[in-house]
């Protein structure tokens, strides 16, 4: 029932008692059925029989109606009172017996008939025995036999207007009992009733009168607490348990006899007379009899009494009074309002009209809404009086009076709020009580129609919780928090309803403590009130923003962000949990312990200090372990934040790592040349985000981060990884998270089958709870996260946590359609989790030996070594794909030097074929194909080439299973490598330098050739060439042979060859004289440390012109020469000496057991004038004659005064035919040096010295003749050149004509 | 005489919190304090839509406390917990608090609904509080 009903005044109390024995829930049905007929119309109450007494007969006011406040408990405590206000009385009694219990009815009634001894203030009482037996009679007198069949309700409401007809005779004995009295004190506060004393009170001496009248009434208490059936005092609270737990309470209350009875008054009377009390009898008289009328629904009377007690209390200033007198004015006014009955007429008809001057006179309610404005002015009047008596010493006002009277107002302003305003519905509130049904209004708690606002009812409120109430009862302060919390549920303060919620709470502790420790063992819990409680606290903490929302929050957020998004106060919020947390404790409720206990872990760790949270976390299994003991199901989740921070796949060692391949005829095009482009746009570089794979039925890692934001320390029993997708064996392992600190592990498993795995993220279970899984999601990618600040951006609009959001998740929850288009959206927002791909099972293999000792090679430069390899299949599936691939040292610098400077093309060239046309490692691939099967071995070869420079190598070696059953061409196939490092050590041993190429006409000079043909002492410089060339091995014909071959064609090529090594070296140096002869080769013995020069006669060079300005080849990508170009000439020039300079390395080939680079000479341009094969060259004979003779190339021996012909034979090496004019200048030049230019008289010609040439055809000659006749002796020369008729180019030969004459 | 002040965001999350224990009484209630204050948002969210003021006046009264209240513009509730009635001192109380709360505001370091922790504001806070109450 509404503890704190506006209209209590008008109420009958009357006591539902049951009737040993009886069982709790059948009890609790009948009192259920009896409450149906609180309301009994005036008009169907039977009339006084007895006639006698009819001051308060039912016939007088018809519309009026009695109001029975059934109640199964009741408040000794306020017995007091119950002079001051009679309603508090218990007027009637109802003993209900289940008569299955009993076989003699007899025998419970007269167990009734003891109850009911205990009430003297009840007038009335009735006793009813439900559900009889056919064969129970129903001849007790008293007694009354509610039958289970036919028309129950009909039978009920008789019997109970019955009762209200009893009782409303008694009324009149009793108002005739007040009527005759002298004297009527105010109600006093018992004194031992305070738990604290209250300053002022102490100084009343008339304090000390009462108690020993109450001391008596303790004997009587005694003796009925022996009683099982009494009801318990914290009515309040447990209103509906009945009797079971009342025993024990009422030893804590000295007080439970209740007193005032109209004899006890007698006595009271016989204190110390005033005068001053017997003035204010008469009005007091009236208060009380207009208290008994309202109370019989005789509204006018009640109406009419009140105003005439009101005005004699005026008059003697009697405020107490007065404003009890004014609260029952209001009741009445509000009742007659409820039934709409005009008690103006009544009034008007009564003879004593109040007087209209008076504030307190019901001042014509014009129109229903300014009644309750009226009645609140009222009510700011009785609190002005009430608060007057705190200055007398005898009147003073009950401060549970005062906090009432405030705390109904504000619950009759709560109730008009709820309903909209002054209307029917908020009357009926305002009567019957009942919790209102959650209108309209209250959602917009602005609309002014009602037009009471919640600050003013709750000012009412807060008036009602002034100091004084922490000197009243713990049963009073209950009873004013829960109707406070229950005013602000009412108008929708959740913070106030909370706060006084909590309030209720920590006051029902300790009477929750008492009785639990006592016979905890014996008695068996009583879930019901329990739950009471623990719902209580369940809605104080949703307020607080630690409600059960919290559990379900997304606790993978990391640490910071669970403190900003905080939703409440946090200092508050750990408080309501420890207070939950007492509470949970004290019933104990051990679920609720563990409930609260993490979430204040969960939620405020970061509030709490270190110890704190150790208490806290250690008394986990503590509260699980006496849960068990309970055996209660004490299994919970993980409650703290996400371990998991991350997860990821290890990579596997290097030689584990598969590589993807294209298919195996894509493979056969590979190996082609290396993409000549420096940067290709459409190429992506992939170099970081290479792909790992899983290889199946082989153990994988995954890095697993795990954090542990607590104070102490987490032990993890079991972590394992958790995945979907493919079969998947995890190897679960136990570690332990210090406290504050993250750390990473290794956890492994095995994927079984290929395919796809999906990486959940990790199941753990930690020490004492679940095994949870916790999900580990990819962070999302750009667009993800834009689309995410969009969406942020509308959701910043709507409330998501605080107070607000309740109403939205409860809506939420209600409406379906909502929840299932939220789980539409949801798809939007579900992160990925790391997938990684699982590829079919690969082989393993590794290097078992090599020829190479400890992996190193020492070589001369472009010395040739082969070494081989033993590889074993070490893995479970056979090889058939190897292939090799080789890195040198020397190709990166290059490579860094090509890429980097801008060197000359001719350069770069040299660079590029030395980094790229060399290379240190080869292989052959073998044609066969091969299997190598698990536990095999096989052996391959390579050849090493001892390149300059070159450091170290890496062999490496990508394997792979292709052939396997079910394989198609084009699939992507892996292989794993592996890979061997190589040491290499190149020794520099030969080196060339100082080339230089020279003309060369052998046995150049009468001198050479006299000795040449004499074989004696040779001239000093001629002899070193003689020399050398005699070194050379002739391979082919005779070594004159070679000579008059060279005439013409060749030149020499000079260079050094030092040795740097300590060991002496052959040296063979071979010329390739084209295809069909041997070359020329030389053999020499090179020295430690020595020097050899090595001349080698090389033939000259003809090449085209096509052939030797085309560009410098070059791997590199065309790039536009950047440098000034030079002219024409220049570049040609360039490009001659490039193209000249390949053709005569061509040629020269030196080797051993390898093979030397002499590609370091560079040509210049007089070398290159010498090598190149003229355009235009010149031969020179003289017809055999006799004395002619040829002493060597240009140099003739004729006889003086005869006529020799001298042919100048002149070729055309071109492409195409010149038109060319010869010039022939004889000087005759003296050993001293001195020329003769004019000859005429030496010599005669027979033509011209000066002559234009016919047409020479391309790669032809021509010859002309001159008839020569010399007169004297001596040496001639015969200076010669051509010019091109057209280019005006001219042509020398490289040597002049000396002709010696000599005699005959 | 004993002052509560705090400054709660839009969450009910305090920002600032501040003791204020002029006479040196020992002040045991602070939780309690707390718990009455936040139980005033009830009301300043009710009345901040009945005034176009900012400074609420006392909005509710606990036993012999008064709770007054201040609301920003962007619904920054300053809530004083005082025993005597001192409505002008309290009022420049308040006016002085928002200014130096948009002070603190214009600081692109400090983000809203965040605890206040700068030690110049904790220090200018008691000056003024000295000043007016």
């Amino acid at each position: 029932m509404d503890p704190l009903i506006f209209t209590a005044p008008a109420r009958i109390r009357i006591l539902l008692v049951p009737v040993h024995p009886i069982k709790a829930a059948t009890f609790n049905q009948k009192v259920e059925l009896v409450k149906n007929y609180t309301i009994v119309k005036l008009g169907d109450v039977p009339p006084d029989m007895r006639g006698g007494h009819s001051l308060f007969s039912s016939q007088i006011f018809n519309e009026g109606q009695l109001h029975l406040n059934f109640v199964t408990s009741y408040e000794p405590e306020h017995s007091y009172l119950e002079e001051f206000q009679m309603h508090r009385r218990i007027f009637g009694v109802i003993g209900i017996m289940d008569c299955c219990e009993w076989t003699n009815l007899n025998d419970g009634f007269k167990k009734f008939t003891e109850i009911y001894k205990n009430y003297s203030s009840s007038v009335a009482y009735r006793c009813f025995a439900f559900d009889p037996a056919e064969n129970q009679p129903d001849d007790t007198k008293g007694l009354i036999m509610i039958p289970n069949v036919g028309n129950l309700g009909f039978y009920m409401s008789t019997m109970i207007s019955d009762f209200a007809s009893n009782i409303l005779t008694e009324f009149g004995a009793l108002a005739t009992s007040i009527e005759k009295k002298s004297i009527i004190h105010s109600p006093k506060i018992p004194v031992s009733n305070l738990t604290s004393t209250n300053g002022s009170l102490p100084q009343n001496g008339r304090y000390s009168s009462p108690t020993p009248y109450y001391s008596s009434s303790d004997q009587k208490s005694v003796q009925i607490s022996t009683l099982p059936l009494t009801p318990p005092s914290q009515a309040m609270t447990t209103a509906g348990l009945g009797g079971t737990t009342a025993g024990v309470n009422l030893k804590d209350n000295p007080l439970h006899g209740r007193s005032f009875s109209a004899t006890t008054l007698v006595n009271i009377a016989n204190m110390p007379t005033d005068m001053k009390l017997k003035r204010r009898a008469p009005g007091r008289i009236h208060k009380l009899i207009a208290d008994l009328y309202l109370m019989a629904g005789r509204l006018p009377d009640a109406v009419t009494n009140y105003s005439l007690a009101i005005e004699t209390m005026k008059a003697n200033g009697d405020f107490l009074w007065h404003g009890a007198a004014l609260e029952g004015l209001c009741v009445a006014l509000v009742i007659s309002a409820y039934l709409h009955t005009d008690i103006e007429s009544h009034i008007i008809q009564s003879p004593p009209s109040p007087n209209p001057n008076s504030p307190s006179s019901p001042s014509l309610p014009d129109t229903p809404k300014s009644l309750w404005a009226d009645i609140t002015d009222k009510y700011v009047t009785i609190l002005t009086l009430y608060a007057k008596t705190s200055n007398s010493s005898n009147n003073q006002v009950p401060p549970i009076i005062y906090a009432e009277a405030c705390l109904k107002v504000a619950k009759m302003l709560a109730s008009i709020w709820v309903s909209g305003g002054w209307s029917d519905n908020a009357l009926a509130l305002i009567v019957q009580g009942g919790l209102p049904e959650k209108g309209a209004n209250e959602k917009w708690g602005l609309s002014p129609v009602s037009g009471v606002s919640k600050v003013e009812v709750t000012q009412w409120a807060m008036k009602g919780y002034g100091p004084y109430v922490e000197d009243m009862s713990i049963v009073e302060q209950i009873h004013i928090t829960t109707t406070l919390s229950t005013i602000f549920s009412i108008i929708n303060l959740r913070r106030k309803h909370a706060f006084f919620l909590r309030q209720t709470a920590l006051l029902i502790l300790p009477l929750l403590a008492k009785p639990r420790t006592g016979y905890q063992s014996a008695q068996k819990q009583q879930p019901g009130s329990d739950a009471g409680l623990l719902t209580c606290l369940k809605k104080v903490c949703d307020v607080y923003g630690v409600g059960d929302p919290v559990d379900n929050e997304d606790f993978s957020a990391a640490v910071e962000d669970v403190r900003s998004l905080a939703f409440g106060w946090p200092d508050l919020q750990i408080d309501i949990l420890k207070d939950a947390l007492i509470v949970s404790e004290a019933l104990p409720d051990y679920p609720s312990i563990i409930k609260y206990t993490t979430r204040l872990l969960r939620k405020l760790f970061m509030y709490l200090p270190r110890d704190e949270q150790l208490r806290l976390s250690s008394s986990l299994p503590r509260v699980v372990g006496a849960g068990k003991k309970q055996g209660l199901d004490m299994e919970f989740k993980y409650w703290g934040l996400n371990i998991v921070r991350g997860i990821q796949v290890c990579r596997p060692t290097p030689r584990r790592i598969p590589y993807p391949r294209p298919g195996k005829n894509a493979l056969s095009r590979e190996n082609g040349e290396k993409d000549p482009f420096l940067y290709r746009p459409s190429f992506q570089a992939k170099a970081d985000t290479v792909q790992t794979h899983l290889v199946a039925k082989e153990t994988a890692y995954f890095l697993v981060t795990l954090a542990n934001p607590f104070a102490f320390d987490l032990d993890i029993q079991n972590i394992s990884v958790s995945a979907e997708g493919v079969g998947f064996t995890p190897n679960p392992m136990s570690t332990a998270i210090p406290a504050n600190t993250s750390v990473t592990l290794r956890v492994s498993g095995t994927p079984t089958e290929a395919g796809d795995l999906v990486v959940r993220g990790c199941k753990i279970k930690v020490h004492g709870c679940l095994e949870q899984e916790f999900c580990v999601y990819l962070p999302p990618d750009a667009d993800e996260i834009k689309k995410k600040e969009r969406e942020d951006e509308y959701n910043k609009r709507i409330k998501k946590c605080g107070l607000a959001a309740l109403d939205r998740i409860n809506h939420e929850d209600s409406s379906q359609s909502r929840v299932q288009s939220n789980v539409e959206q949801k798809p939007d927002f579900v992160a990925e989790f790391l997938k990684v791909p699982v590829i079919v099972e690969q082989p393993l293999i590794k290097i078992k030996s090599t020829s190479l000792m400890h992996g190193a090679a020492m070589l001369f430069e472009g010395e040739k070594m082969e070494m081989t390899m033993k590889l074993e299949n070490v893995g479970k599936i056979p090889v058939d794909y190897i292939s090799l691939s080789f890195q040198d040292s020397t190709i990166e610098s290059t490579q860094a030097i090509l890429k980097s400077s801008d060197i000359p093309a001719e350069e770069a060239y040299e660079m590029e074929l030395f980094a790229h046309k060399q290379p240190v490692f080869s292989w052959e691939n073998p044609d066969t194909p091969f299997n190598i099967l698990p536990a095999e071995e096989f052996v391959i070869n390579i050849n090493l080439f001892g390149k300059r420079g070159c450091v170290s190598g890496m062999i490496q070696i990508d394997y792979g299973y292709i052939n396997r059953p079910n394989y198609v061409d084009d699939e992507t196939f892996y292989t794993r490598q592996v890979y061997y490092p190589v040491l290499l050590t190149i020794h520099q041993n030969l080196e060339s330098v100082s080339m230089d190429i020279l003309n060369f006409k052998p046995l150049s000079g009468p001198d050479n050739y006299t000795n040449a043909v004499n074989g004696t002492h040779d001239v000093q410089h001629n002899k070193l060439v003689e020399d050398l060339i005699k070194l050379m091995r002739w391979n082919s014909g005779s070594k004159e042979d070679f000579m008059v071959r060279m005439e013409n064609n060749y030149c020499l090529l000079t260079f050094d060859i030092r040795n740097l090594w300590h060991s002496a070296f052959d040296v063979t140096i071979e010329s390739n004289e084209g295809e069909d002869m041997e070359p020329l080769s030389i053999t020499t013995v090179i020295q430690p440390a020595a020097t050899a020069r090595i001349i080698l006669p090389i033939k000259k060079i003809a090449l085209c012109e096509r052939e030797y300005t085309q560009p410098i080849p070059s791997s590199k990508q065309f790039v536009v020469s950047k440098g000034p170009k030079g002219s024409i000439e220049q570049e040609k020039l360039q490009l001659a000496l490039f193209w000249y300079r390949e053709n005569l390395l061509k040629k020269p080939s030196t080797n051993q057991k390898g093979t030397v680079d002499i590609r370091t000479p560079r040509l210049n341009k007089s070398m290159l004038s010498v090598l190149k094969v003229n355009e235009v060259s010149f031969g020179i004979d003289i017809e055999k004659a006799p004395g002619v003779s040829k002493i060597s190339c240009n140099q003739f021996r004729c006889p003086v005064n005869e006529f020799v012909r001298v042919k100048f034979i002149v070729y055309n090496n071109q492409e195409k035919p010149c038109k060319l004019c010869i010039r022939i200048q004889p000087v005759q030049s003296y050993s001293d040096g001195i020329m003769e230019w004019d000859l005429s008289r030496r010599m005669v010609w027979n033509g011209l010295l000066q002559s234009p040439l016919p047409n020479i055809e391309a790669k032809s000659s021509l010859t002309y003749t001159l008839p020569i006749c010399f007169f004297s002796r001596g040496d001639f020369k015969f200076l010669y050149h051509c010019e091109d008729v057209n280019t005006r180019t001219m042509y020398f030969d490289t040597q002049p004509l000396v002709v010696e004459v000599i005699d005959k | 005489m004993i002052y509560y002040f705090a400054i709660v965001g839009t969450k009910d999350n305090p920002i600032y919190e501040l003791d204020l224990n002029i006479t040196g009484a020992k002040n045991e209630h602070r939780h309690l304090n707390q718990f009455i204050v936040h139980s005033a948002l009830d009301l300043v969210e009710e009345l901040q839509w009945h005034s176009n003021a900012m400074y609420l006046k006392s909005v509710d009264k606990f036993n012999e406390w008064h709770v007054s209240s201040f609301v920003s513009a962007g619904n920054i509730k300053f809530m004083l917990l005082h025993e005597t009635k001192n409505e002008e001192g309290i009022r420049n109380f308040f006016n002085e608090c928002y200014e130096l709360y948009i002070k603190m505001l214009m600081n692109p370091f400090y983000e809203l609904n965040t605890p206040i922790t700068s030690i110049s504001f904790d220090a200018k806070i008691r000056f003024i509080s000295k000043k007016y109450l």
